[in-house]
């Protein structure tokens, strides 16, 4: 049995054959003379924010005939207002509390927790102020996305009896993630992902028996760090504690910057932005990340960026809260192969030179986002090496 | 005007698949296509936001063909007189076209599959150029893959 999902996005890459009348007809059009004058100075307003050539990517105007045409994927952030409470919109966004109801007992019941679904409630996160549909059940809770998607199970450790002897080695530790992947993921692809972390808490940690397994989705060489599993289990008894899944579906997108591009259109964003400090060197890799307003709001006040403290305030008791004046920017959820460029500054923080990684959308060469420290593949290789992760080592 | 050209030569696989979903022979297509550039060249003033070229094209695309059905008298929008139906058994999975695969499922049903598979528009831009709600495309979507697993029993979960 195939599943339904990537068989119809299979589809996405199934050449149409468009006939060369249809071609044609389009080429061929014209209408009265005597409105074009009119029409071409508004057209050309729209043309600048849907079709770019890759010379104008690289500040030479547009050139439409003879040049690869590809079409613009970033848009200005739209503002949004940010508010825990639910509109009416919202309602209208999500899918219906019965069709949650429903999404959430048939995944129950698929992972075999025939538990009692309880109270549901539409609710906001506080940091992304994302959708999602809470759902309680007996012993712990269940967030859907506002499309029904699951996205998170917990169950509080209490709710088991912890075996006397909960430990286990590594080697079954790497052996039942693998296990539990199949168990609970929610498709039949559990061979497209790669355990990329595996650790314990720590033993001063009261929980210290819990296990924690990461996988992300693979596309050769690249992880997309926005296609995981994340399961945590209670060892022996196979108990499941936490379970978090992120699905945001790489694009896939074709290559056609070259890496000495990428460089230099963030190099020259950064020289709008970074006014402090110099550049003291630059390098790139592709990997595969997610568009976001990294880059804008560190354009906008680069200094609270980097506090964190753009839209947030922690007050002494520790509670973080937001600022009066914050202004909230979304863009859409779209995954990319990119061009992670790191641009290291001369100004050193803790023995490291500071930097920022812009993301180059490896297509349009668009600055599609950013990260303070670390594209994907910077961050997988970082994850890989950490000591306390036992994937391979024994 | 060669931009205006230009634009609808970037986006024409688009408005090919989306025209083709509707209608099926290709005269009437080039004919809708010709009035659906028409009337966004009439039109253009009422575009607010240069941004939303491409949705609202669209829109004015599932209009004309709307429309062409009102001009010809068909009975309705899932008339499947010129629709190929072809029966479970001669389908081959790893050869069908798209079109074909969905054939079964309304008008409705095969442009939003068409617009959000074949073409990678979100929800949020189908909702746009559909003028429903975003919660209703997805539901939409849902209904249409349970019917296409009960259709295709035992090929797919």
């Amino acid at each position: 049995m195939k599943n339904l999902d990537d068989y119809l996005n299979s589809f996405k890459n199934e050449k149409q054959s468009i006939p060369h009348s249809f071609t044609n007809t389009i080429k061929n059009f014209s209408p009265s003379k005597k409105e074009s004058r009119y029409w071409i100075m508004r057209l050309k307003g729209i043309k600048k924010s849907i079709i770019v050539a890759t010379s104008l990517l690289l500040g030479s105007g547009v050139v439409f005939a003879g040049s690869k045409v590809v079409e613009n994927i970033w848009k200005q952030p739209e503002t949004y207002e940010y508010t825990q409470k639910i509109t009416q919109k919202d309602k209208e966004e999500a899918i219906s509390e019965d069709e949650a109801k429903e999404k959430a007992i048939e995944y129950l019941n698929r992972i075999q927790l025939n538990k009692e679904v309880g109270k549901l409630k539409l609710t906001k996160t506080f940091r992304d102020n994302e959708l999602v549909w809470s759902v309680g059940f007996n012993g712990g809770v269940l967030l859907l996305d506002k499309s029904g998607n699951i996205k998170s199970i917990n169950i509080p450790s209490f709710e088991y009896k912890i075996p006397y002897n909960y430990g286990i080695t590594r080697e079954e530790a790497r052996k039942v993630a693998k296990e539990l992947l199949k168990k609970y993921n929610p498709n039949d692809n559990s061979d497209e992902y790669e355990l990329v972390s595996l650790k314990r808490n720590s033993e001063e940690d009261k929980e210290a028996y819990i296990w924690y397994a990461d996988f992300y989705k693979k596309y050769g060489d690249l992880y997309n760090q926005y296609e995981t599993i994340s399961i945590g289990w209670i060892p022996t008894i196979n108990g499941l504690y936490s379970l978090r899944f992120e699905n945001s579906k790489y694009e896939n997108n074709e290559q056609i910057i070259s890496k000495e591009e990428a460089i230099k259109i963030a190099t020259e964003k950064d020289k709008q932005i970074e006014k402090r400090y110099n550049i003291l060197s630059s390098e790139a890799e592709i990997g595969i990340d997610k568009m976001n307003t990294e880059v804008v709001y560190r354009e906008k006040d680069i200094e609270n960026y980097e506090k964190g403290t753009i839209n947030f305030n922690r007050n002494e008791n520790g509670q973080v809260t937001v600022k009066d004046d914050a202004v909230f920017y979304k863009v859409d959820n779209r995954v990319r192969k990119v061009w992670e460029v790191t641009i290291y500054y001369d100004h050193y923080k803790y023995d490291y030179p500071e930097r920022f990684v812009y993301f180059v959308d490896s297509t349009t060469g668009e600055i599609i986002g950013g990260d303070r420290w670390n594209g994907t593949t910077n961050k997988i290789k970082d994850l890989k090496s950490d000591p306390y992760n036992v994937i391979e080592k024994n | 005007m060669r931009h205006l050209l230009g634009l609808f030569l970037s986006i024409q696989k688009d408005l090919y698949c989306i025209a083709k979903m509707k209608i099926n022979n290709e005269n009437d297509i080039e004919d809708i296509i010709q009035e659906t550039m028409l009337s966004a060249y009439t039109n253009l003033k009422k575009l607010k936001n240069n941004s939303f070229f491409k949705t609202w094209i669209i829109r004015i695309l599932i209009n004309k063909c709307n429309q062409f059905y009102k001009k010809k008298n068909l009975k309705s929008l899932d008339d499947k007189q010129e629709i190929n139906i072809i029966s479970t058994k001669e389908i081959d999975l790893s050869t069908i076209e798209f079109e074909n695969f969905i054939s079964f499922l309304t008008e409705e049903e095969r442009t939003i599959l068409t617009l959000y598979y074949s073409l990678s528009y979100t929800t949020k831009e189908i909702a746009q150029i559909l003028k429903k709600r975003e919660g209703t495309i997805c539901s939409k979507i849902s209904r249409a893959k349970t019917k296409i697993k009960e259709k295709y029993k035992g090929e797919f979960y």
